[in-house]
C-alpha cells in the first residue's frame, strides 16, 4: 500500500497500526514561516539513538523548515526534497512510499518523517539500541591472541569482521528471516574466494525458511545443514571474530544472526572442529603435538568406557597378567557388572556437567569439589564402583574438554553410550560394530557438498595439501594453498618467491 | 555445472575416484582372501606354496584387466544394460542374475565363516545368530548409504587396517625362520598349479569391477589402476604367505584353520600393554568381513535393481538380507561351508570371473565396440 498525499490520512493509518505500542514516539508539528503546514515524525523509543534525532535531525529540521518562504509550499513535493537535501545533517537517508516498508523500517530503529502533500516519507537511519559493546571471549579462550568476541548486535559484528579484512571483495549480503521477528541475517564472504555453489545453496536455504521467528544461531543452523537428524554438527559455531575472519579468508562463509553473539561458519568438515585460534599464534611443533592430543582425546572421549567394558567383561586375557590381576582385585567386591558401574559413574558425571552449567559461577567450583572429589571418593570406599572405573570416567570427561568444539564433543558424548551398549552386549565385536556404524554415518555426511570426513577421505581432491593443517599444524610457510573450502581457481594464498631463504647470509 | 566442480567431483552424487575404487578393492579382496590362503596353498604345494600364490597373481591380472576393460567399454552403463546391449536382453538378464546369485552366495558363506571364527576365538558363549545378524545389519546399513559413503569409508579403513598390519608384519621379522622355506622348488609343477586354484579364488570379489562403470567420475585409467591394485594385493598375499610359512613351517600350517590370524595373535609386540593382539585381529577381521559382505550386498542389490528396473537399491537390500541370513545358516558346520564355498567358486565364481566377461568381450569385439573417448 502506498502513502497518501494527505498527511492526516497517513497519521491515522500509522496510529491504528501502532495502537497500544507504548514505546512509540510520534509527533505532529507545524512547519513553514506561516505554520500552516505540518510534518510528522515517528520512532520507537529505545530502538533509536536519541542523540542523533534530537541533536542533528530535529533542530535542523525545525530551523530550516521555519525559514522557508510561504511561496515555497506551492510545490508540495519539493518540501520533502528540500528537507532531505538541506535540513538534515546525517548521511544515511532514503525515501520510501510503501507503508509496509515504512512500518518495518521504524520497527528496526529508523526515524520516519512525513509532510503535508507528499506521498513519500524520509527514513533516517537512527538505529541505536542498548547493547553491551564488544564483549570478551567466554567459551573459546586462548592463551595468546585476541580476546574480542562477537556481540548480540549484528552491525557491531560486521564491523568486527570488516576491521580485520579490508578488502573490497569482502561482501556482506543481508537477508531477513522470520515473519514476526524479521531477524537480520548477514552472509560475509570474499566474493572471489568463496565457492559459488556453496554460497548459492546457503542463500537458497535461508530464503526458503518460512517461520515465525529465528532467535538463535542453532535454530538457523538446523535449517541450513544437510542432515538435521544427525547428532554431528555440520556447521561450525564460533564467538571469535579472528576465527571468523580466518575462515572467510579460506573461502568459507560466516553467517551472522542478529541477536546471537555467535557466528555460523559454513562449510565445516570434521577437521575444522579440531582447530583452535591459538594454533597459529604459537610455535608449530607444540601446536602439532596439541593437535595429535586433541584427536586422541576425541577417541578417548568416545571409546574409552566401551573399550573398558568390552575387555573386562569379554576378553580379560588380552591384558598383561599383572594388569588383569590388579583390575580383577579392584572389581572383586563390586556388586554390579562392569557396564552398570560405568553407567552409574557416567550418569554422575553428566549430571555434574549439566548442573555446573546452570549454577552461578561462584558456586560452580564447589559443585566440582563436592561432585568430583567427595562423591567419587565415597562411591569407591562404599564399594559401589571400582577405582579403575572412576579413572576411566574421569579420563573420558577430561578428554572431552580437550577438543575445542563443544558441539562435536556433544555428539561424541551421545555416541559414547551407543558404544557402551554394544560393547556390553558383544564385547570387542560390539565395540567395532559401534565404531563402524559411527564411521558409516560420518562418511555419509556432507557439509554443503563437501565430504564431512575430508581430508581423511577424498583428500586427493586438493592434492592432500589439507593434511598440512590437520593431524599436525605445519609451519604457515608450508601452507601455500588454501583449504578445500576455497574456489578451485583461488587456491594459492601464499607467494614464497620473495621470501628467499632466511638462513642464508645476506 | 562448471568444469571445476566436475574436476573436484564433490557436486557429483554417486561418483567415486579411481583412488577410492582401489581402496574399496583392496579392502574387499585382501582381508578375507588372505586369512586361510597359506593353509590352502601349503596343503597342495608344501613350503613352495608361495609359488602357487605368484601363479595365481599371474592368472588374476588378465581377469582384472578384462573386467576393467569391459567396464570402460560399458561407458557409464550399468552391467545389466551393457550386457543386454551386447548379448541380447534375455541373456543380459540371465547373466545379471547369475552374477547376483554369485555375490549373494559369497556374502552368505563369508558371513558364516566370519561368525564361526568370531564365536570360536572371541565370544564362545554368545549365540551364533546374534553375531551374524549384527554383522549383516551393519553391512546392510553401510550398503544402503550408497557408493560414495562406501568409498570414503574404504579410504579411512585402509589406513586403520593396513597400517597396523604392516607394523605387525614388520615386527614379526624377529620371530620367523626362513629355513622353513627351504628347500625351495621341491613341489612339482602340478602341485603348484593345484595350489594356485584356491589362491585364484582368494581374489574372489575382483569381478565387481565389471559393475563399477556407472560410478566412476574419471574412468580414463581404470584398467591401469585396477591392475595395479590387483598386483599390490597379489604381492601382499605372497609376502603374507611366505612369512606365515616361514613362521610355522608348511607342516604347522596345514593343521591351522586360519594361520594368518594365528600368526598375528602370537607375535609378541615389544613393550606392548596388550599381551595378545586380540584387538588388532578383531580390527582386521571385522573390517575385512564388513568390507566383503558390504560389497557383495551392495552390488547384488544393484544388479537386482537394474534387472528388475525399478525402485531404490536399498529396498533390494532389505529383500536380500533375510536370504543371505538363511543361506548362511544352512550348512551344518564349517567344513560344509568350505565345501559349498569351493563348489560355488568353481561354478558361479569361475563363470563371473572368467566365463561371462570373456563371452561378452568376444561378442563386443566381434560387433566392433570401442571405448568412447570423451
Amino acid at each position: 500500500m502506498q502513502l497518501y498525499s494527505e498527511l492526516d490520512k497517513n497519521i491515522k493509518y500509522f496510529e491504528t497500526l501502532f495502537a497500544n505500542c507504548g514505546d512509540m514516539v510520534a509527533r505532529k508539528f507545524p512547519i513553514g514561516a506561516s505554520l500552516t503546514r505540518h510534518a510528522y515524525i515517528m520512532y520507537f523509543d529505545g530502538m533509536i539513538d536519541r542523540q542523533i534525532v534530537e541533536a542533528s535531525v530535529l533542530p535542523k529540521l525545525m530551523a530550516s523548515a521555519q525559514k522557508m518562504p510561504e511561496s515555497f509550499f506551492h510545490a508540495p513535493l519539493d518540501l520533502l526534497a528540500t528537507l532531505k537535501e538541506g535540513g538534515m545533517t546525517t548521511a544515511d537517508l532514503r525515501e520510501e512510499s510503501d507503508m509496509d516498508a515504512i512500518a518495518k523500517a521504524v520497527m528496526a530503529g529508523d526515524t520516519v518523517l512525513m509532510t503535508d502533500g507528499a506521498a513519500n516519507a524520509v527514513l533516517v537511519a537512527t538505529k541505536g539500541f542498548p547493547n553491551r559493546g564488544v564483549p570478551e571471549t567466554n567459551t573459546e579462550v586462548v592463551v595468546q591472541g585476541s580476546n574480542e568476541a562477537f556481540s548480540e548486535v549484528m552491525r557491531i559484528n560486521t564491523a568486527l569482521v570488516r576491521r580485520r579484512i579490508k578488502d573490497v571483495k569482502l561482501k556482506v549480503k543481508q537477508m531477513q528471516v522470520g515473519r514476526r521477528t524479521v531477524t537480520d541475517i548477514a552472509l560475509c564472504y570474499l566474493d572471489d574466494v568463496v565457492r559459488h555453489e556453496v554460497l548459492e545453496r546457503a542463500i537458497k536455504r535461508i530464503q526458503n525458511i518460512d517461520i515465525d521467528g529465528i532467535l538463535s544461531c542453532g535454530a538457523l543452523e538446523e535449517f541450513i545443514e544437510e542432515d538435521y537428524q544427525s547428532p554431528f554438527p555440520q556447521t561450525q559455531i564460533t564467538e571469535r571474530p579472528d576465527k571468523a575472519a580466518s575462515a572467510i579468508l579460506e573461502g568459507r562463509i560466516a553467517i551472522l544472526v542478529d541477536g546471537a553473539p555467535m557466528v555460523i561458519l559454513i562449510p565445516a568438515v570434521i577437521d575444522s572442529f579440531f582447530q583452535s585460534a591459538d594454533d597459529y599464534s604459537q610455535r608449530w611443533e607444540i601446536m602439532s603435538l596439541a593437535r595429535l592430543l586433541r584427536f586422541a582425546s576425541a577417541f578417548f572421549a568416545l571409546a574409552l568406557p566401551g573399550l573398558y567394558i568390552a575387555i573386562t567383561t569379554f576378553h580379560p586375557n588380552m591384558l598383561p597378567m599383572m594388569l588383569a590381576f590388579k583390575m580383577a582385585a579392584a572389581r572383586e567386591s563390586i556388586p554390579f557388572p562392569a557396564v552398570l558401574e560405568v553407567l552409574i559413574m557416567e550418569f554422575a558425571f553428566e549430571l555434574l556437567r549439566e548442573a555446573g552449567i546452570r549454577l552461578p559461577r561462584p558456586v560452580g567450583s564447589s559443585i566440582g569439589i563436592i561432585g568430583g572429589l567427595i562423591v567419587g571418593e565415597a562411591a569407591v570406599s562404599a564399594g559401589i564402583v571400582s577405582p579403575i572405573v572412576v579413572i576411566i570416567v574421569a579420563l573420558t570427561g577430561i578428554a572431552s574438554f580437550a577438543v575445542p568444539s563443544y558441539s562435536l564433543v556433544a555428539a561424541f558424548r551421545l555416541a559414547k553410550f551407543l558404544i557402551i551398549a554394544l560393547s556390553a552386549a558383544l564385547g570387542l565385536l560390539g565395540f567395532w560394530i559401534a565404531l563402524l556404524l559411527l564411521l558409516i554415518h560420518l562418511a555419509s555426511l556432507k557439509s554443503f557438498g563437501l565430504p564431512y570426513l575430508f581430508p581423511f577421505a577424498a583428500g586427493d581432491v586438493n592434492g592432500f595439501t589439507d593434511f598440512k593443517d590437520s593431524l599436525f599444524r605445519l609451519p604457515i610457510i608450508f601452507m601455500k594453498k588454501r583449504p578445500i573450502y576455497a574456489n578451485p581457481s583461488q587456491r594459492i594464498r601464499l607467494n614464497t618467491d620473495k621470501l628467499g631463504n632466511p638462513r642464508k647470509k645476506e | 555445472m562448471t568444469n571445476h566442480q566436475t574436476h573436484e567431483g564433490f557436486a557429483l552424487n554417486n561418483k567415486i575416484s579411481l583412488r577410492q575404487l582401489q581402496a574399496l578393492l583392496l579392502l574387499e579382496v585382501f582381508g578375507f582372501g588372505v586369512t586361510a590362503l597359506p593353509r590352502r596353498v601349503a596343503e597342495n604345494a608344501g613350503q613352495d606354496g608361495w609359488l602357487s600364490v605368484l601363479l595365481a597373481v599371474i592368472m588374476i591380472i588378465p581377469v582384472v584387466m578384462m573386467a576393467s576393460y569391459l567396464a570402460r567399454l560399458a561407458g557409464g552403463k550399468s552391467f545389466h544394460d551393457f550386457a543386454s546391449h551386447v548379448i541380447s536382453k534375455p541373456l543380459g538378464v540371465v547373466v545379471s542374475l547369475i552374477f547376483c546369485l554369485r555375490l549373494v552366495l559369497l556374502a552368505a558363506f563369508n558371513l558364516r565363516i566370519f561368525a564361526e571364527i568370531t564365536r570360536q576365538t572371541m565370544l564362545p558363549t554368545t549365540p551364533f545368530v546374534v553375531i551374524f545378524v549384527s554383522m549383516l545389519m551393519l553391512a546392510a546399513y553401510g550398503a544402503a548409504k550408497g557408493i560414495e559413503t562406501r568409498a570414503r569409508m574404504a579410504e579411512i579403513l585402509v589406513l586403520v587396517t593396513l597400517l597396523p598390519l604392516i607394523f605387525v608384519f614388520g615386527i614379526s621379522g624377529r620371530d620367523i625362520d626362513f629355513t622353513n622355506l627351504a628347500p625351495v622348488f621341491v613341489a612339482t609343477p602340478l602341485d603348484v598349479a593345484r595350489g594356485s586354484f584356491p589362491a585364484f579364488f582368494a581374489f574372489s570379489g575382483v569381478e565387481v569391477l565389471l559393475l563399477v562403470s556407472p560410478y566412476l567420475s574419471r574412468p580414463k585409467h581404470l584398467v591401469r589402476s585396477a591392475s595395479g591394485v590387483a598386483i599390490t594385493i597379489g604381492i601382499s598375499m605372497a609376502i603374507v604367505t611366505i612369512v606365515t610359512i616361514a613362521r610355522f613351517g608348511a607342516d604347522g600350517i596345514v593343521h591351522q584353520m586360519w594361520p594368518v590370524l594365528k600368526m598375528m595373535d602370537t607375535i609378541s609386540l615389544p613393550g606392548s600393554i596388550i599381551d595378545r593382539q586380540g584387538a588388532l585381529i578383531m580390527t582386521f577381521w571385522i573390517i575385512s568381513a564388513y568390507a566383503t559382505i558390504n560389497a557383495a550386498l551392495f552390488f547384488s542389490s544393484l544388479l537386482l535393481k537394474d534387472t528388475i528396473g525399478c525402485g531404490q537399491h536399498s529396498a533390494y537390500i532389505l529383500v536380500l538380507v533375510p536370504i543371505i541370513a538363511i543361506l548362511a545358516h544352512i550348512p551344518q558346520n564349517l567344513s560344509v561351508v568350505y565345501e559349498y564355498h569351493l563348489l560355488s567358486n568353481s561354478t558361479f565364481g569361475l563363470a563371473t570371473m572368467v566365463g561371462i566377461p570373456l563371452i561378452i568381450l568376444i561378442i563386443a569385439k566381434i560387433r566392433g565396440m570401442k571405448i568412447e573417448r570423451n
